[in-house]
């Protein structure tokens, strides 16, 4: 058994690792981020996380509801550190594991991966109450430097494997017409599956719905016609879904972006968070503030944060970036929300949050987000492979497409519910040290 | 003490109280002020009221809140009449059902019903004497003065948060009646603090668990508490005369279901901690982790009283994020107190100094001093003596708070791409703000605020320890203090424009052991982190 999965073991249960192993696991885990970029590329099938927050005890039920890793891949959306007990757990746990795995995690940063964030909220205090010294805290905070700014999902299938529903299923949790694909699919507390929806009443779950006339029309899409090959999400392909062109089918889910908080105002292409200076500071505004801590609301274009940083931005401008960069789906963070997930938007964008009984008070249930692989036989994958086409998705994209009431391409997707985990059984501190004021 | 910064009814000019702590050399402007000093003094009178003169238990008794020694007399059950109409207003405004993400939006609708009735209720429950003082020719009247701390103290309507801040703004509006000659010192402190303060706290925990309001600005379990922070000093100051100050009750005991329980309605520190364990899961140590280590403090409660004292003076009276929006007006004035120093840590500057003169204080005042203090970001084009009127100025610049980051440093860090080469073939990195904004920018007010919400307040982001820059300002008025002016301050942020910059301020940190040095790669990473709390004087500045 390496070091490294003795660390790993050691932190699964929940007890912190040496100083010295922490720096050298730090110093590893920079070699691995600088070599990944901005906007990561991220293959399906991919298992999207929301904020942990230090909650230790709910990211082992997280994985216990998930898989584990490396079995099931991750992509945890940030805010892995600040206002729980178990930070420093939690994220050298998630660290340990893409230094280990380094293809079947993948860490973006969220707001609180920063310094001066870590200092208000907790994360700060916690090294120096576990540590005695700032030095852990340290290094995390380099490492924090590296973290990639979103990630880019691709190759995720337009429907969701229904779950096997169990006996004496409610006739209404199963999926309406037996030929209809599943795009979204809800696990509840429990493994139950509480809802099951085929593409065509897809939409409606916990979303707030706009009319679809916001969206730009279709056909004034971008780079269409000719069969470009590059990153999905760049204008090298001038298409995320990993097909030729909008006019060309797939049975594909598109690409999903995802980013802890959200867009900026500065940034209308994919491409362009790719041009930003990542390896720094969070700064108080400009783009990569903007992504880290931005919130969807209901307006019109953007508006002022009430956190004092970031933006707010509504259905209109949520539904021109992802039509621009081809992407069906936008995932983030940030934002607390009671079922643990919220589409948005016609389900252009959705929140997953996965911190249950937030602050030990919230009394939320927490989500995961699973987008499988696409299995279907029409995959053009970044690589160039030819198109296979398939006729009923060509029905399916034409009526969706034409339709009056236009839904969108999105990625099959089953949500994972889970509640915070069991509270007992966890020790007492056997010391009790004096803060500051105190002594 | 209390009584020489009592105020003269008939020749006072009251004024409509203002915030004026924008940026972080406002913050140490306040903390030598007239304000500052009236709150601290306030704090400590009622603190030593409320502990027991002896160290027997009768005496310890009689701290109670709920002693029959109590006396309340007319100006209080006045106060506690007015606070119990105001909690009735909340079972007028039942929140709203169906799916939210968090806070409950019904919480504007009670917060605007509050703010309609307080002038009629403020003339029907206070004291005649100040009812009664009309305004001076260019001032305002006395209860409208008031109002402002009393409508202060029931959280954020636009963030749906309720914090330590808007607590002290309360305690400000009965120091403010008080200081009125409202009340009669010698007599009213024990009811004022046990009835109507305690009667206060009651109406906030309602308020918190109806309206799922969140703690503005929570440490979550690094914090003390997710909202509260008064009644740790008061309640401790009620034991803190018992033998040792070790109880009964001991500090030891909070952790213990049934001491709680039995304490929680005659000790307000007992009260907070009942509250607490109703609202919180889990092990009290671990989502409470700051107030277990004190329950160990050797030398008891009285340890404690001092303890929570120095920490209310640093982390609520010292943390830009939490007075800027504490408004100064005729009764709690920004002038500055003659000769004051500030709290220990922070850097001296004679106050007479910059009493005397006109301009702003120079600019150098922050903890550590040199470099971080009032240090700009290198890109900031913002003023050296920035304008008084920021409503004027887009927020972003005026955004100044505590980081422990020097920016200065961080920004001439050389880029790690520069040293391993550019990644990934990308061409060197672009200010962002010399790009084009894609989108159409909704600057106007009007058009970003679409969900129309009482007072005119912005769509609020609910939910519960929602972060919020400690950097930040919040982009419109009514949020924490005062009567809802409309949002109207919500000018948008130009992203495009060159003054969209962030003047960055030194941090404002307590640290523990010890302070932070600078990373071995000199890049400054671990942050410089200030020691200011670090003093043997600071009870002697409290006592003043």
């Amino acid at each position: 058994m390496s070091d490294l999965d003795r660390a790993i073991e050691q932190l699964r249960q929940c007890r912190p690792i040496p100083e010295l192993q922490v720096r050298e696991i730090c110093f590893k885990a920079r070699e691995i981020l600088i070599e990944e970029a901005n906007v990561q590329i991220v293959d399906a099938p991919v298992t999207i996380c929301g904020d942990i927050h230090g909650q230790f005890h709910d990211l082992m039920e997280l994985f216990r509801v998930g898989g584990d890793c490396p079995d099931t891949n991750y992509l945890f959306m940030g805010d892995f550190v600040d206002r729980g007990f178990y930070s420093l757990e939690s994220f050298l746990l998630l660290l340990c594991l893409k230094v280990r795995y380094p293809d079947r995690i993948t860490l973006i940063r969220g707001n609180h991966e920063s310094r001066q964030i870590t200092t208000v909220y907790g994360f700060y205090d916690e090294c120096i109450r576990k540590y005695g010294s700032a030095n852990v805290w340290r290094y995390c905070c380099d490492v924090f430097d590296y973290l990639a700014l979103g990630a880019l999902v691709i190759g995720a299938g337009s429907s969701v494997q229904p779950t096997r529903l169990v006996d004496g299923e409610d006739a209404e949790a199963k999926v309406r017409e037996a030929e209809d694909e599943v795009e979204i699919e809800v696990i509840g507390l429990g493994g139950v599956v509480t809802r099951q929806m085929s593409r065509r009443d897809a939409g409606m779950i916990n979303s707030t719905n706009l009319t679809p006339s916001a969206l730009p029309h279709l056909s004034s899409s971008g780079p269409a016609g000719a069969l470009l090959t590059g990153v999905p999400g760049t204008g090298a392909s001038g298409n995320s879904r990993g097909i030729a062109n909008a006019n060309t089918p797939a049975n594909t889910g598109g690409a999903v972006l995802c980013v802890h908080g959200g867009l900026s105002p500065l940034i209308d292409s994919v491409d362009k968070i790719r041009l930003l200076d990542r390896k720094q500071e969070v700064p108080h505004d400009g783009a990569m503030c903007d992504l880290l801590w931005s919130d969807p609301e209901e307006i019109d274009g953007w508006g002022l944060s009430p956190r004092g940083a970031g933006f707010l931005f509504g259905a209109d401008i949520v539904k021109q970036f992802n039509h621009l960069n081809n992407l069906t789906l936008i995932a983030r963070a940030h934002q607390l929300v009671m079922e643990g997930f919220k589409e948005m938007f016609d389900s252009s964008i959705v929140t997953v949050w996965s911190a249950p009984n937030y602050c030990y008070r919230c009394g939320n249930v927490a989500a995961i987000l699973e987008l499988g692989e696409d299995n279907s036989n029409s995959v053009l994958r970044s690589g160039g492979e030819e198109v296979l086409f398939n006729r009923e998705n060509t029905r399916r994209l034409a009526s969706t497409y034409m339709g009056g009431s236009m839904k969108r391409g999105g990625p099959g997707r089953r949500y994972r519910v889970f509640e915070a985990a069991a509270q007992d059984s966890r020790g007492m501190p056997s010391k009790k040290p004096m803060p500051y004021y105190f002594l | 003490m209390a009584t020489s910064l009592a105020i003269p009814l008939s020749t006072h000019t009251f004024r409509q109280p203002q915030k004026l702590i924008n940026k972080n050399e406002d913050l140490t402007h306040f903390l030598q002020s007239k304000a500052h000093h009236l709150i601290v003094s306030y704090i400590q009178h009622f603190s030593d009221a409320l502990t027991p003169t002896g160290s027997d238990t009768n005496s310890t008794e009689s701290r109670y809140a709920n002693s029959p020694a109590i006396v309340v007399s007319q100006p209080v059950s006045q106060i506690v009449e007015l606070l119990a109409t105001i909690e009735a207003i909340i079972d007028e405004v039942p929140p709203v059902e169906g799916p939210r993400r968090f806070g409950n939006v019904a919480f504007r609708a009670w917060f605007l019903t509050v703010e309609q009735r307080s002038p009629e209720l403020l003339r029907k429950y206070l004291p005649d004497s100040i009812v009664n003082t009309p305004a001076k020719e260019d001032g305002v009247s006395a209860l409208e003065e008031l109002q402002v701390y009393l409508l202060g103290g029931f959280g954020s309507a636009q963030r749906l948060d309720y914090g330590t801040g808007h607590e002290l703004s309360f305690f400000a509006f009965l120091c403010g009646i008080w200081v009125l000659g409202g009340f009669e010192p010698g007599r009213d402190e024990l009811a004022l603090m046990f009835k109507a303060f305690d009667a206060y706290l009651a109406i906030i925990r309602k308020l918190v668990l109806t309206y799922s309001l969140e703690p503005a600005g929570s440490h979550g379990v690094w914090g003390l508490d997710d909202h509260s922070f008064l009644p740790y000093i008061f309640g401790s100051a009620q034991l803190a005369a018992t033998p040792e100050g070790m109880g009964p009750p001991a500090p030891g005991s909070i952790v213990e279901a049934n001491t709680v329980e039995r304490e929680r309605n005659r000790n307000m520190y007992f009260g907070a901690i009942g509250f607490i364990r109703d609202v919180k899961k889990g092990p009290f140590w671990e989502h409470s982790p700051y107030l277990y280590d004190i329950s160990g403090a050797i030398g008891g409660w009285k340890k404690i009283n001092l303890g929570m004292m120095k920490m209310y003076a640093a982390e609520v009276l010292g943390k830009f994020p939490v007075v800027q929006h504490f408004p100064f007006g005729s009764i709690f004035s920004w002038d500055l107190v003659e000769g004051a120093k500030l709290p220990p840590g922070f850097p001296s500057f004679s106050a007479t100094a910059a009493a005397s003169s006109s301009t702003m204080p120079p600019p150098t005042l922050l903890p550590g001093g040199g470099e971080e203090g009032g240090t700009k970001a290198p890109w900031s084009t913002l003023p050296s003596d920035p304008p008084k009127n920021l409503s004027a100025i887009p927020p972003t610049t005026r955004m100044r708070a505590s980081t422990p980051i020097s920016q200065s440093n961080l920004a001439n860090r050389v880029p790690v791409s520069s040293l391993r080469g550019p990644p990934m073939g990308m061409p060197p990195p672009s200010r962002p703000n010399n790009t084009t904004p894609p989108h159409n920018i909704t600057l106007n007010p009007e058009t970003t605020t679409t969900v129309p919400v009482p007072g005119g307040f912005a769509p609020a982001i609910g939910g519960i320890a929602v972060t919020t820059a400690p950097w930040a300002k919040p982009p419109t008025g009514p949020s924490g203090f005062g009567k809802g002016s409309g949002g109207g301050e919500a000018v948008g942020r130009d992203p495009t424009s060159p003054d969209s910059v962030t003047g960055v301020d030194a941090p404002v940190r307590r640290v523990r052991s010890g302070s932070v040095t600078v990373g071995e790669t000199g890049s400054l990473a671990g942050g410089k982190v200030v020691e200011y709390t670090n003093s043997h004087n600071q009870d002697k500045e409290e006592e003043k």
